[in-house]
């Protein structure tokens, strides 16, 4: 439910409320006040007809359906008075029995005592009623209506910077480093959190060109000195008087400064993709490039006693960075190849729709999905360093391809196949 | 064989340096673009190695300058810079070779002795080791006037063993000699192990010489009983 919903909701609750209060105070202050009115005239009318008693009007003369004067013979310990009550009576002109007010009058004129009973016919409390709840209601609805109106229309137009910023910040990608810019707008707390959206995505972009910067960074300045230690290393196995233990000692750390001197080349390779330093305008024949790979790793099929089988459809043509593409396929062959059995099988498979490699080998101690983020690797095999299939998968993303990878645990499989855009492929 | 290091870094200098006059190329020294010019303009070497991070610039802003001058040397790009596409660049603009940091100092000198053979030899000197011949134009092997039948592998492996025959070369180095970045999928060094058991069984069966000597079981030298 959206918020202004919410607002004009429990706006209209609370009217509703207060107004049924209000109906309930106009209707007793109404009948209170014709109560009030009806019994002052009641007791007017009584005395005009006292006064025209005492000009010696006879009394019984005066009666009619509705006054009523009595002379009281007994008048012991009696008192003037007079009280005023609702009562029912006929009345003649609707002929009906309605709602009357009634007079109880005692008077004493010129020593005779005489009881005056007037009746007044007065609005039906029904009515009154009626009437207040009808006020009440007609106003509550056209409350409601122009509430609802300025839900769809004046909210609308109140919340626009909001939604604007909102757009804003679902658009915002810290990778491209455009921090974001609202509109001016001059709702106090608009600009409050447009402010804050502007500091914040500056301070991230910030923090994100900088942490790049010093990846990309650390990555360059740290091949110099792997190639001296890397030198270094070679000079000393040189050296005649070595014995078996320091070249397997020196023979150690040039494997580990291998493994970094690779991490820091993947990592290099990333962010290159990441930075989009590919130019992806080539057509690239597909089906001969998969062709001359598996033909080059022929040897190390061999050594790794690996049967090898492709079903390659011929020319399918791809639009992309023929460097890019290799990378690509050359990490899933790597991958396919390292995570081998003995006597395992690797099948490559190319259609106009897109690739798929699927290979034999243990299953991965982690998830699929998890082992195309950086670093992650099936722990089975140390010699790897976790960063090959985080390159495919950003190769995959830049060239919107659809990157999935699944372990099939009853024929020990693992697959990874790509789908191609089909607005990728190149017009012959 | 005489050598024009440009490297700014001077314990990498010192290295090569140290390694190169251990084989027996003599070896000099430029800081810069500017000083390399200079050297180049002033002596004569028969192979440059330019690093592309120099601080006056990008070491391939050197190879116009040779071309122009029609500087009869051979042009080994080593850089910091290891994508295909830098590569590429530098083999347009005439380098004749490229080397990516960090190497092998055994990779090095097979890639300096391939480049001196093919630009200085006319690439038709034949290679001996004792009684082996290598026809490096041809790309065979021979053992008494008879052509050996090795794969195209074993012939690199044994070209390699040749220009670092003075040196221990280790099973790492031949693995990623022989297959670059896949050396890492093979993830055994054995099969190293594997191609020089073959290639010295189809010598010696030939009747040629035993020419290799394992190192403490982590790397090959050389070794001709003579």
């Amino acid at each position: 439910m959206k918020l202004v919903q919410k607002f004009v909701l429990f706006y209209l609750l609370l009217s509703l409320i207060v107004m049924s209060l209000g109906g309930v105070y106009y209707y007793v202050t109404f009948t209170q006040l014709i109560d009030k009115e009806t019994d002052y005239e009641l007791n007017g009318q009584v005395n005009q007809l006292a006064g025209l008693i005492k000009k010696d009007l006879p009394y019984d003369s005066l009666t009619d359906y509705r006054i009523d004067i009595k002379q009281l013979r007994d008048t012991v310990g009696i008192k003037e008075s007079r009280s005023f009550a609702d009562t029912m009576a006929y009345h003649h002109p609707s002929k009906a029995v309605i709602h009357h007010r009634k007079i109880n009058k005692t008077l004493k004129i010129d020593g005779v005592w005489y009881r005056f009973k007037i009746f007044e016919s007065v609005v039906e409390p029904l009515d009154t009623f009626y009437g207040t709840f009808k006020a009440t209601a007609a106003v509550f609805l056209l409350l409601t209506i122009l509430s609802v109106l300025y839900s769809l229309f004046i909210s609308k137009w109140l919340l626009r910077p909001f939604h604007e910023s909102l757009n804003k910040i679902k658009d915002f990608n810290v990778q491209n480093a455009v921090p974001i810019v609202t509109n001016v707008t001059h709702t106090y707390e608009f600009r409050k959190l447009n402010d804050f959206i502007e500091n914040m995505t500056h301070r991230a972009v910030r923090d994100y060109i900088n942490l790049k910067e010093f990846s990309e960074n650390i990555a360059h300045e740290i091949r110099t000195p792997l190639a001296i230690a890397s030198g270094n290393l070679d000079l000393l196995f040189q050296d005649k008087d070595l014995n078996e233990k320091q070249v397997e000692i020196i023979s150690n750390a040039q494997g580990a400064l291998n493994k970094v001197s690779r991490i820091q080349q993947s990592l290099i390779t990333l962010s290159k993709i990441e930075n989009e330093e590919f130019k992806r305008d080539k057509t690239i024949n597909l089906s001969e490039m998969i062709n001359l790979l598996k033909t080059e790793k022929e040897d190390i099929f061999e050594l790794k006693n690996l049967e090898v089988s492709t079903s390659i459809a011929e020319n399918v043509s791809i639009q992309n960075d023929p460097i890019l593409l290799e990378i690509l396929l050359s990490n899933l062959l790597q991958n396919a190849i390292k995570h081998n059995v003995e006597n395992g099988f690797i099948h490559i498979k190319l259609t106009q729709e897109g690739f798929k490699i699927s290979n034999s080998g243990d299953e991965p101690s982690s998830s699929t999905e998890t082992l195309l983020g950086r670093f992650k690797k099936s722990s089975s095999n140390s010699d790897s360093i976790g960063l090959g299939l985080s390159i495919v998968n950003k190769i995959c993303e830049l060239s919107h391809y659809e990157l999935s990878y699944m372990y099939q645990t009853d024929n020990k499989t693992h697959e990874v196949s790509i789908l191609f855009p089909t607005s990728n492929f190149a017009q012959n | 064989m005489k050598v024009l290091l440009t490297e700014d870094n001077k314990a990498l200098q010192t290295n090569i340096v140290t390694y190169l006059q251990n084989e027996g190329i003599i070896c000099e020294c430029a800081n810069s673009i500017q000083e390399c010019q200079d050297k180049l303009v002033a002596f004569q070497y028969d192979i440059i190695i330019l690093d592309r991070m120099l601080p006056d610039g990008d070491g391939i802003d050197i190879i116009p300058f040779i071309k122009s001058r029609n500087l009869s040397v051979s042009i080994l790009i080593a850089s910091a810079k290891d994508q295909i596409n830098d590569k590429v660049d530098g083999l347009n603009l005439g380098a004749d070779d490229y080397i990516t940091k960090p190497y092998f100092m055994t990779e090095l000198i097979a890639r300096l002795k391939a480049l001196y053979r093919r630009n200085k030899l006319d690439g038709n000197q034949n290679l001996v080791l004792g009684n082996i011949t290598i026809d490096t134009d041809k790309q065979e092997v021979s053992v008494h006037n008879q052509i050996l039948n090795l794969t195209k592998k074993e012939y690199d492996l044994l070209v390699y063993i040749y220009a670092n025959k003075n040196r221990i070369i280790t099973r790492p180095a031949i693995a990623e000699h022989l297959w670059g970045d896949y050396a890492d999928s093979l993830g055994s060094l054995d099969f190293v192990y594997q191609h020089i058991k073959n290639l010295r069984k189809k010598i010696i069966s030939a009747g040629g010489n035993d020419f290799i000597q394992t190192v403490y079981g982590s790397g090959y030298k050389y070794a001709l009983s003579e």
